[in-house]
Order: C-alpha cells, then sequence, then structure tokens
C-alpha cells in the first residue's frame, strides 16, 4: 500500500534536508563533512534503534531493503546489505528521510500503514516497508532526500570543480544514461574521482552518477543544450 | 526481569553512546551478529575472544560479560583442569552456601595473616 504525501518540490527536500543537518549540526558542535556519518544522525541524534537484520526473510518479501517502525522506534536494515557501505548507507539514509519527512505527516493524519510483525508471535506493528522494486512518491522522495543528505550540492559542486578544469563534463550518449540505466565509463570515472577526492566514501559510483546529472555537472556531448536531460 | 548479554550489550553500548555498526567494526565482528545477539535472536552466544573485545569497547567486566554468555573463560577453565581437587573444592563450597565473595574474603584474611 502506498503512503499518500503531499507533492513536494526538489527544492523543499533541499530545505528538509537543510533543516536536518542544521539541528544536528547544532547538536554536534560542527557541521558534517563527507562522508555523512547516517549512523549517527539516526542513532545519536532522532534515538532511532538500528538493526541489521534478515528482513527478506522475515517480512517475506524478495526485494525488501529496508524499513522503519514508528512507534517502536526502529530502522531495520537487511543484511544483504552488509559488506556494501555505498548501498547500506544509501538506504540508511532513505530511512531517515521517511522518519524526516514523512513520520510527521503519518502521525498528524493517522494514516493508516500497513501492520508487520517483525518477529512470529510478536503483535504487528505500523511500519515503512521500503522494497528497491517500488517507487511510489514517499520512496522518491526519501531517495531524493538521502542523495542530498549523503551527497550535499555544495561539496558535491567544489570537488567536482576541484577534479575537472571545466564544467559542466561534456559525456557522450549521456541521454542513454538518464533514469539510472546504463552509464558510460566517462561518467562512471568522473564520479569515482569526485567521490575520492571529496571523500565520499560511504556513496555508491552509481547514486554519485545520478547526483552529478541531478546536479547538471555534466552534459550530454550530443546534446550540450540539455534539451534531453 | 534478568537481564540478558544482549540487553546488556545495547544498554552499555547506548550509554557510551556508540552505534550498531561502529562497535560491531571495533570488535571485529558483523553488525547483523551483533544486532542478532542484541536482540536475543542468536542461538549461539559469542565467544571469548569476542567478548572480551566487547568488554573493552564497552568498557564493561569481561567475567559479568561471560557468565552471562554461559561460558568459562579459557584461563578458569585451565584452573579446574589443572587441579584434580578443584572440582571437589568448587561442589562443596556451593553446597555450604559458601559464595565467591566470602572465598575473596577467606583469601585475603590468609593473606594478611601470612604477613
Amino acid at each position: 500500500m502506498d503512503i499518500k504525501v503531499p507533492f513536494r518540490k526538489p527544492d523543499e527536500i533541499d530545505h528538509m534536508v537543510l533543516d536536518l543537518v542544521h539541528k544536528y549540526a547544532k547538536a554536534k558542535g560542527a557541521p558534517p563533512r563527507p562522508p555523512i556519518d547516517v549512523d549517527d544522525i539516526a542513532e545519536s541524534y532522532l534515538k532511532l534503534d538500528l538493526e541489521v537484520t534478515d528482513l527478506k526473510e522475515l517480512l517475506k518479501m524478495p526485494d525488501v531493503l529496508g524499513a522503519t517502525w514508528l512507534e517502536d522506534k526502529v530502522i531495520r536494515l537487511d543484511c544483504s546489505l552488509e559488506g556494501q557501505e555505498g548501498r547500506l548507507s544509501f538506504t540508511l539514509a532513505h530511512e531517515i528521510g521517511h522518519w524526516w519527512m514523512h513520520r510527521p505527516i503519518i502521525e498528524m493524519d493517522k494514516v493508516t500503514l500497513p501492520l508487520y510483525a517483525f518477529e512470529e508471535g510478536r503483535p504487528a506493528r505500523p511500519a515503512i516497508v521500503c522494497r528497491s522494486t517500488k517507487k511510489d512518491p514517499a520512496e522518491w522522495q526519501a531517495d531524493q532526500f538521502a542523495a542530498r543528505l549523503l551527497m550535499p550540492a555544495a561539496d558535491v559542486r567544489a570537488t567536482a570543480k576541484q577534479v575537472r578544469d571545466a564544467l559542466p563534463v561534456s559525456i557522450p550518449n549521456l541521454k542513454a544514461t538518464k533514469g539510472g540505466g546504463e552509464f558510460s565509463p566517462e561518467l562512471r570515472d568522473f564520479a569515482s574521482e569526485v567521490i575520492g577526492a571529496g571523500n565520499f566514501s560511504n556513496v555508491s559510483n552509481q547514486a554519485m552518477r545520478i547526483r552529478l546529472v541531478d546536479l547538471k555537472l555534466v552534459d550530454d556531448a550530443n546534446d550540450p543544450q540539455g534539451r534531453l536531460l | 526481569m534478568t537481564e540478558t548479554l544482549g540487553d546488556r550489550i545495547k544498554r552499555l553500548r547506548k550509554e557510551r553512546e556508540l552505534g550498531l555498526r561502529q562497535t560491531a567494526a571495533k570488535v571485529g565482528i558483523s553488525a547483523t551478529f551483533l544486532s542478532r545477539v542484541e536482540n536475543n535472536a542468536e542461538k549461539a552466544a559469542p565467544g571469548e575472544e569476542v567478548i572480551r573485545k566487547l568488554a573493552v569497547v564497552l568498557e564493561d567486566d569481561f567475567d559479568t560479560m561471560m557468565q552471562l554468555a554461559g561460558r568459562v573463560a579459557h584461563d578458569v577453565a585451565d584452573v579446574i583442569k589443572a587441579d584434580t581437587g578443584m572440582p571437589a573444592f568448587l561442589r562443596r563450597a556451593r553446597d555450604q552456601g559458601i559464595s565467591s565473595e566470602d572465598l575473596m574474603k577467606m583469601l585475603d584474611k590468609g593473606k594478611k595473616g601470612k604477613r
């Protein structure tokens, strides 16, 4: 079942991420720098319990990666993510996005969430369950939130400027990459350089590629006006 | 309700403001395993070396953690194995209701008497 959330423009999501980052920075006494410690944001600042477990087996869903039990204040990540720092951090940042953006809506409007029991014999509780193959508006927003949290625009831009003389970088056939499909080797290399130079060690190459496209730090060599992006 | 090893680890980890993955990395175990231990979902208790590292990271008492894990440290087992009279001594102490605290006091007293 989809969670009914209001439409949010990208700059509204920017503001919501900045709101969290400012509050977190105030609590910590310093602004976070990449790699953004999303574990600390979730556990230390938001006081959420983090668990890494076999969610796929427990929820009988082969494509589940993360879930947030709102009443219990628990984020559970699937154990298949362990060892994949980029994917795990992105999923955790995504769940933080649900907590920060959607929990107030759910609590205020008393939207009925599907009930999930974490363990057999235990009562089912309302939870936001995130599946890799299902992208409703709430999931899209949480992805956008995660990208902005892990890859702040100012840091990505500054690093991109540091590694390449001229921006945007022209990538042949970039249009073919829109939507996260097959990416050109040139874009992959550029993303690797930005990850390395900017210390984005908890960001996957794929997530950085999408972020570079979204921030218009790359353009299509065959369509420099960006009509196709 | 009695605190389990998992409850204790989770409580101390939070008191020390340590993250789940941060703690697991310091101890050299997977976050999945630590998560299962903390939530009393792991059938096999962590081994002695893992408990030793957990005790250091969480600044906790190793023997207390070992007891909660239902384990006997190797050095303690060696003491018992090395002295054939040790099992009988421990059984007798138990049967007479002598606690480890009482035994410690007796040992301290004996030490002072020798001086």
